[in-house]
């Protein structure tokens, strides 16, 4: 092995080559390339000319310079260099610890990681030395082992969710024999006495220290603050960046979907963003995870916990006891309402105060019993919300237990007895609507609609402190929403009640938007981050945890428990991932009533530490930019690219090779001649923008460009003398394109080209969907001549044709636009056929009469003749008829063109000239 | 004549038997008596059938491809007037004495050149070996643009000197590039045949 500097040559004789550079360069100036040859007739003038450069016929510089340099780039190449040839170990002969960090911070660069590892037990294993080789993150101690086997237990390794275990490590060192040290670290100090465990590891031998370019980022548990969520990214230094933080929901069908982004920005120094998200308050309330965007890992992803999910709400509605609930019913309103903030619990008021809730909804509720009155009041004040609707049953008991002046702990404002109705049937006020909303209350920018009104109300006691009390008021200023805090809790009153019965806000987008705004007040939910105390002696299981990169894993159902202590922490530790917990055995299985317990790696506020300095003497190294690179390959690439490159300036030297402009014009010609063949997808605009014109291709070139040049000559015909302006004419496969665009499609049936089963279906398809088919078989033959007779007849199966008739005197065609007798093409005399008209039915008829009441209503999905009307209307580019028509000037021609007149007039129209046309004669008639 | 670079369409040659037709049709017509020199339909007729047989004489495939075309010989001057249609290429032993010999017999007539636009333009590049049409002589440069210059000259003075001539014997000397449309040296064959 040859060694400059960073770079070494595993095969470096190779390199001899080299010397034969300079030959080369001689060689390739001696030779001339190669001439071109021309054919040129003007040679004579050329005889006897002298050449004015002789010396430019010589290769020029540059190209024997590539062809040096190609040369040159192989010879190296297949020298074997190395970049970076790797050489980490001293040269010591006892075993290696080779630590690598298994954490979260880990995960972004796992594989970088990996690769370092791997090269450093090559290495070991290369001098024949044990490798003891340590993932923080288990907590086992390893035993040395040989090269082999540590990389086997490494390339196994994955991230784990939680900090590295370092402690283990610290402890288990003063036994260790080892000669030198490697560790792979995150550069994050996890508060397990880094700076201790640094010094004991230099103590032990030479200490390397592979710490990553970029070390990872984490991210904070979401907070809602005035109806936005807040996410910190937390870093461990750097200058200006911008770090985007993905929100992600769980839909319905359990899969993850992202919902929103918001970017956190650094300043320079900063080690904590804020990343915004401004969504919509109930898709927060459906945001299950918050991840980075790039480096994700379990630090870098947090599990929206209770402030952010839904709450669990107990729902006490007068009339759920009822067995019928209706539609118009109070429980209806509320659940619908409270559907996209609240895990809802139905029932009575007594089973409710069982369970953790966060919230309580009780719609006209009256009086309480003593023991639910503590019970609530004890449970507002750690932080429940009372929601309560009024309703007859409240307005009954208002001022029953407590006295006129005493106020009700369980109502925000005292209340007048009698309420207020306004707008009934003997009342002289209408009802009224709502007033504007509290500037800095809760309701805040929310849109009043205005076909909320307001029959009926229970009326506030007024007070001092009432406006201070009051959310919402009527457009008279009369309270309509009014609460108060009691403690870490809320009590909100809503004057109306929850049903449509008082007033109309139930039945508004208000009413969930309100109900929204009030469930942002909530603490949280209350069991979300229990007492240490309250832990103990209970048994948790994961529900859904978070893998080693930050991906939100279902947790397999009825896994091991872990006693409640171990989540007293409050965040994610060894062995305890981050993740959603829920209670275990306390009765329900499903764990809606058990606890639940959120757990991330970080908690608000926290922030990252980078790992204390390493001693004096430790040889530090950056992740991934010291591994061995061979580049051989690549100078073998780039020697490849040379010889093309080569080969096309040797072509432009003499000449040969293609000029910009013949490629141009091949590439038009090309684009030109594509489109031509084939209506695609992006035909269907244009086609349909005007009446267009299409005739089947056939695929015999001849007969296609024919029918294109028929169609444009019609097309002519068609702008110069009616209303009909067809745009350029398309050809269409009948097998693959869209054929309904088209109102007439031209098909040449020549025995040449008979169309595939597929075509001749979709073509019925057409014909069915209201197209219509001029089919030409092009021989002039009066029959369809017996050689086609065969095919004709099975075509005419396939495509499912109605019966044929011969067009005669009173069929549309003969007057759809020109009055005609005869439909000649290029040839004359040829019968053409059309959909037989509706058998007579027995009736007796004048003769004398046009009888275009025969004709059936429909236009013919067929025209079928022979008399080649392609030919009769081609027109070249320039305008100029391409085929002799007829023997005696352009008569038949001019017939052949007002026949595809009537044609395309008859398939736009349908039989419409046929009642106009005679009217007059029809009027005429019926006068005598 | 059979040359034809790649940016045009058609050799010299397929251009002149087309004015050729073009101009037997015109003269048909106009009930004038043609022939083609050098061929059996030199004797000029009048009518369809000496039409016809011209078009099947400019059918025929030549049965060898000389490097340059000479003009025939005028076997029977006695009057009329000749239209020659060539690129007046070849070398002047050749060219010249047959032209100078039919004005010399005080027939007139009209020198038609049909050129390529190579050979007006000289586009070629780099090494390059040029080959005569019969590949019997070739000439190699290794540097064809230094050769435009004396190329271009050499052709303008061809040019001039069959001006020369045509001024000497009183004939017109019309030129006609084949990327250009053949209406227009026909209208002007036909109007200097019909004025004059």
């Amino acid at each position: 092995m040859l060694s400059l500097g960073s770079l070494a040559f595993l095969n470096p004789w190779v390199l001899a080559g080299l010397i034969a550079l300079p030959l080369l360069w001689w060689l390739l100036r001696a030779i001339p390339p190669r001439p071109k040859i021309e054919a040129f007739a003007g040679i004579r003038l050329l005889l006897g000319l002298e050449d004015q450069e002789r010396q430019a016929d010589k290769t020029p510089w540059w190209l024997i310079a590539l062809r040096v340099l190609m040369i040159a780039a192989v010879l190296i190449g297949f020298a074997d260099p190395v970049l970076n040839p790797s050489e980490r170990l001293a040269r010591g002969q006892g075993p290696v610890l080779i630590l690598m960090d298994q954490g979260w911070a880990s995960a972004p660069d796992w594989e970088e990681r990996k690769d370092a590892a791997r090269a450093a037990i090559d290495e070991a294993g290369e001098a024949d030395r044990a490798v003891l080789f340590w993932a923080l993150g288990s907590g086992e101690q390893p035993v040395p082992v040989s090269a082999p086997v540590a990389r086997a237990t490494m390339e196994a390794l994955e991230p784990a969710p939680w900090a590295p275990d370092r402690q283990s490590l610290a402890d288990a060192l003063d036994g260790l024999e080892v000669s030198e040290s490697i560790w792979i670290h995150d550069d994050i100090s996890h508060d397990q006495e880094e700076a201790s465990l640094l010094s004991k590891l230099s103590d032990l031998g030479p200490l390397t220290m592979i710490g990553p370019d970029a070390p990872a980022m984490a991210l904070t548990p979401p907070r809602l603050e005035e109806g936005r969520m807040l996410s910190d990214v937390l870093r461990l230094s750097g200058g200006d960046e911008t770090r985007v933080v993905i929100a992600y929901a769980q839909e319905e069908d359990g899969v993850e979907r992202r919902v929103g982004a918001a970017p956190a920005r650094f300043a320079n120094g900063d080690t904590a963003a804020t990343a915004d998200f401004n969504m919509p308050a109930e898709l927060i309330a459906r945001v299950s995870r918050l991840a980075l965007a790039d480096g994700p890992s379990a630090g870098g992803a947090v599990l929206a916990d209770g402030s952010l999910s839904r709450l669990t709400t107990g729902l006490v509605a007068g009339d759920a006891e009822e067995t019928i609930a209706t539609l118009t019913s109070a429980s209806h309103y509320l659940r619908e309402a409270l559907e996209p903030w609240a895990i809802l619990q139905e029932g009575a008021l007594s089973s409710m105060l069982d369970s953790p809730l966060s919230v309580l909804v009780l719609a006209d509720h009256g009086a309480f019993g003593e023991t639910d009155q503590t019970v609530l009041e004890d449970w507002i004040d750690k932080g429940g919300v009372l929601i309560r609707f009024a309703g007859p049953r409240l307005a009954a008991a208002i001022g029953e237990s407590f006295g006129a002046t005493e106020s009700d702990p369980l109502l925000p404002v005292r209340l007048r007895r009698g309420g207020r109705v306004l707008g009934g049937a003997l009342a002289w006020s209408k009802p009224r609507t709502l007033g504007p909303f509290d500037p800095q209350g809760p309701f805040r920018s929310l849109e009043i609609p205005d076909e909320v009104d307001v029959r009926t109300q229970v009326l506030a006691e007024p007070s001092p402190d009432l406006p201070e009390k009051v959310w919402a008021t009527l457009d008279d200023g009369t309270p309509l929403v009014t609460a108060d805090q009691r403690g870490e809790g809320w009590v909100v009153l809503f004057h109306v009640t929850a049903d449509a019965e008082w007033s109309s806000l139930p039945l508004s987008g208000l009413f969930v938007e309100m109900l929204g705004r009030i469930y942002s007040l909530a603490p949280g939910s209350i069991a979300a981050n229990p007492d240490p105390e309250a832990l103990e002696g209970t048994e948790w299981r994961a529900d859904v945890v978070l893998n080693g990169a930050g991906g939100r894993v279902e947790a397999p159902k009825g896994g091991e428990t872990l006693p409640g202590s171990q989540l007293a922490g409050g965040r994610a530790e060894p062995g305890v991932g981050p993740g959603i917990y829920l209670q275990a055995g306390s009765g329900a299985s499903d764990g809606s009533e058990g606890g639940r317990l959120v757990l991330n790696q970080f908690r608000t506020d926290d922030s990252l530490r980078s790992l204390p300095a390493p001693p004096v003497g430790t040889r530090v190294e950056t992740l991934g930019g010291a591994a061995a690179q061979p580049f051989g390959a690549w100078l073998l690439g780039g020697a490849l690219l040379l010889a093309m490159i080569d080969i096309l300036a040797t072509l432009w030297i003499s000449g040969r090779l293609l000029g910009g402009r013949q490629v141009a014009a091949g590439l038009l010609a090309g684009a030109l001649l594509w489109p031509s063949g084939y209506a695609d997808a992006q035909d269907a605009v244009s086609v349909t923008a005007e009446t267009t014109l299409g005739y089947v291709i056939t695929g015999d070139n001849r007969i296609d460009r024919i029918s294109e040049q028929a169609m444009r000559g019609l097309g002519f015909a068609l702008t110069s003398r009616t209303s009909v302006e067809p745009g350029p004419p398309v050809g269409v496969d009948p097998a693959r394109d869209d054929m309904h665009l088209y109102p007439v499609l031209y098909w040449p049936l020549v025995r040449e080209s008979l169309p595939t089963r597929t075509a001749l279906d979709r073509l019925a398809e057409y014909i069915t969907g209201g197209g219509m088919l001029l089919i030409d078989t092009q021989n002039g033959k009066a029959q369809f001549g017996r050689a086609s007779a065969v095919e004709m007849r099975e075509i005419a199966r396939s495509l499912n044709l109605p019966a044929l008739a011969p067009v005669e005197g009173d069929h549309v065609l003969t007057r759809s636009f020109y009055l005609l007798d005869r439909f000649p093409g290029r040839w004359r005399g040829g019968t053409v056929w059309a959909e037989a008209p509706q058998p007579d039915d027995g009736i007796e008829r004048d003769p004398s009469i046009p009888q275009f009441d025969r004709v059936d209503d429909n236009v013919s999905p067929v025209v079928v003749g022979s008399a080649d009307w392609a030919a009769a209307w081609a027109v070249d580019e320039e305008g100029y008829f391409v085929f002799p028509v007829g023997r005696a000037g352009d008569r038949q021609r001019e017939m052949a063109l007002r026949f595809g007149v009537n044609l395309v007039l008859y398939a736009l129209t349908g039989n419409y000239k046929s009642d106009l046309v005679h009217a007059p004669a029809v009027l005429e008639r019926l006068g005598q | 004549m059979d040359y034809r670079s790649a940016s045009v369409q058609r050799t010299k040659g397929d251009r002149a038997k087309l004015l050729t037709l073009a101009l037997g049709v015109l003269l048909s017509r106009g009930g004038e008596r043609f022939g083609l020199i050098g061929t059996a339909a030199e004797r000029p007729f009048s009518g369809e059938r000496q039409l016809m047989q011209l078009s099947a004489l400019l059918n025929t495939e030549p049965a060898t491809t000389p490097d340059f075309g000479a003009p025939p010989v005028v076997s029977e001057p006695k009057t009329g007037r000749i239209v020659f249609m060539s690129d007046f290429m070849g070398p002047d032993a050749d060219v010249m004495p047959t032209l100078q010999e039919a004005s010399g017999r005080g027939i007139s007539g009209i020198l038609l050149q049909i050129v390529d636009p190579a050979e007006e333009e000289f586009p070629f590049r780099g090494r390059t070996r040029f080959e005569s049409m019969g590949r019997e002589i070739h000439y190699e440069t290794d540097q064809a643009v230094s050769l435009r210059d004396a190329y271009l000259r050499r052709l303008a003075s061809r040019r001039d000197q069959l001006q020369d001539l045509a001024r000497r014997s009183g004939w017109q000397l019309l030129f006609h590039r084949t990327d250009q449309s053949p209406r227009k040296p026909l209208i002007a064959l036909h109007s200097i045949l019909r004025g004059g």
